[in-house]
């Protein structure tokens, strides 16, 4: 009995010592304080509540803009070794919701679930260095592009020589499942040479993982989450040749709200005039690739 | 050796914090899954048809679908249901709903709890039918009651043969935890990976695996005793009654 009651004691002195020691509780998501002035006047505003509940409207009357992100993607959107959010898209998102005057609240999410916490409201827009695919142009309203990435191949083995796309089908190559590389992979005219030699990971760590067992020789990778990771690391992933273009990252919301989209563009397009957003580009990739730019129709 | 060291001390806070939502989730899940499991497993053995079949579709449906799928349908697709009845509550009962209910880690837990109360459930039914009818007849022919025939006489007895099962489902249930983060709640095992994506280095999940392993080795002495103490009074009893 008394063996008993040590080892439950034990149990719960593991939970009672990690809680203490932690402090408050760190819910991320939605505190509802500024909804209640909203929602007081219901009964008269009932008519209303169909406008005031989508686009900009809605997130004036809540006062904050939900960001979703996975806040596992180093160096758009990370934590640090304090378990801070930090990267370069917080402080864009940040930087935004400080020229619309509205708070700027960042909730973690699962990438594979995004689409429902966005149409759920769980989040007001996915602000995650998401590449602008036409995929996504189709269903989300997205903002312009802010971000001007590359998709490129990188390896580990300096014997892997890729000087064009029909080059891959002498090489086993890996990607990130649901991913803009992906995309380009899969509309380059030479996908049929090299389509049975692709294995797509979670996440490019993954994939990275697996190249250093030598299951696949290179990846194909957005150039700034590359050139992070080679800063990271003490065996460093060298550049092929060839690269697969450009490629633009852009912050997604609900598609009925482009209302939001264009908020946030002008946004951008504040903190490009006064030198803000370069600043914060400089921070995290030491040169200036922060634009602009709408998309051909 | 001294550099592993020191970036082990460095992943440790972040780990820590990810590590208090996962005990938060298994202790509050095992709490309350552990009672729950009798009724529903009651419920599924009682001669009244209607619960019998309401306790026997909810353990079907919560042990045939996937946690992870029940975690999508509590968190993204109930509120949806609910929209209307939640917009006539008042402001406050309504920040209430949303804080304790509907955020990301309550959701969590009560999908958790239903869903190892029906496994529990299981474990506990075929403990209590494993118990000879024999019994049963004995205590009705002494006169005794059929709920204390159950209470005082049956369940005493499936205590140490369910013991093992729920030993079983518990360590499941600590690794289990892991799967929340499909509804954006960081435990120890996002955690941890958020640690190899941003310094590329593979010891944050060493340390996870460690830190899994400490708990289910705990849990496994804790139900390794309890075992031992009930087989225990049942031998006494047994003479005592010899």
């Amino acid at each position: 009995m008394k063996k008993t009651l040590a080892l439950l004691l034990a149990l719960m002195m593991c939970l009672v010592a990690f809680t203490a020691c932690g402090g408050d509780d760190e819910s991320s998501t939605a505190s509802t304080e500024s909804k209640a002035d909203s929602t007081s006047t219901d009964a008269s505003a009932e008519s209303k509540a169909d406008i005031a509940d989508a686009g900009w409207t809605y997130i004036e009357n809540n006062g904050k803009i939900v960001v979703g992100l996975d806040d596992t993607f180093a160096p758009m959107g990370f934590r640090d070794e304090a378990n801070n959010l930090v990267g370069f898209d917080i402080d864009l998102a940040n930087a935004v919701g400080e020229v619309l005057g509205v708070s700027v609240e960042f909730k973690p999410i699962d990438w594979n679930a995004k689409e429902m916490e966005l149409s759920e409201k769980k989040i007001d827009c996915i602000w995650n260095g998401m590449s602008a695919t036409p995929a996504r142009q189709e269903s989300m309203a997205l903002t312009n592009k802010y971000l001007n990435n590359r998709i490129v191949i990188m390896t580990l083995n300096g014997d892997v020589k890729v000087a064009s796309a029909a080059d891959l089908a002498n090489y086993k190559i890996g990607t990130q499942t649901d991913s803009a590389a992906l995309e380009v992979i899969e509309a380059n005219e030479a996908y049929a040479s090299y389509k049975d030699n692709i294995t797509t990971y979670p996440t490019y760590d993954e994939a990275i993982l697996d190249m250093e067992t030598g299951r696949i020789d290179c990846i194909v990778v957005d150039e700034v989450l590359g050139e992070y990771k080679n800063s990271k690391r003490e065996t460093k992933l060298v550049l092929c040749e060839y690269d697969f273009g450009d490629d633009f990252y852009a912050i997604g919301c609900r598609k009925e709200d482009t209302d939001v989209a264009a908020k946030i563009n002008e946004a951008i397009a504040t903190l490009i005039e006064n030198g803000k957003a370069a600043e914060i580009s400089n921070k995290w990739f030491g040169k200036d690739i922060v634009i602009n730019q709408g998309y051909d129709k | 050796m001294a550099e592993t060291w020191e970036y082990f001390l460095k992943i440790l806070p972040a780990l820590h914090d990810g590590l208090k939502v996962s005990l938060k989730v298994f202790f509050l899940t095992i709490i309350f899954a552990i009672p729950l499991g009798l009724p529903l497993a009651l419920g599924s053995i009682s001669k009244i048809p209607p619960i019998r079949w309401i306790c026997k579709t909810y353990i079907l449906i919560f042990r045939g679908t996937p946690l992870m799928l029940q975690l999508f349908f509590f968190y993204f697709f109930l509120p949806r249901i609910f929209r209307d009845t939640l917009n006539q509550l008042s402001p406050e009962m309504k920040e209430f709903v949303f804080k304790y209910i509907l955020d990301a880690l309550p959701t969590a837990i009560i999908t958790f709890v239903l869903n190892y109360a029906a496994y529990f459930a299981e474990i506990y039914r075929g403990g209590i039918e494993s118990i000879d009818k024999g019994q049963h007849e004995a205590a009705q022919s002494l006169g005794i009651s059929k709920i204390r025939t159950m209470f005082g006489i049956i369940i005493p007895q499936t205590v140490k043969r369910v013991l093992p099962s729920v030993a079983n489902e518990t360590i499941t249930l600590v690794k289990d935890t892991s799967l929340v983060y499909v509804i954006g709640v960081g435990e120890l095992m996002k955690a941890a990976k958020g640690a190899v994506n941003r310094d590329q280095k593979l010891l944050a999940y060493a340390v996870a695996a460690g830190i899994y392993l400490l708990l289910t080795f705990l849990l496994t002495l804790l139900f390794k005793h309890l075992e031992k103490r009930f087989s225990k009074s049942e031998e006494q009893g047994g003479r005592k009654r010899g």
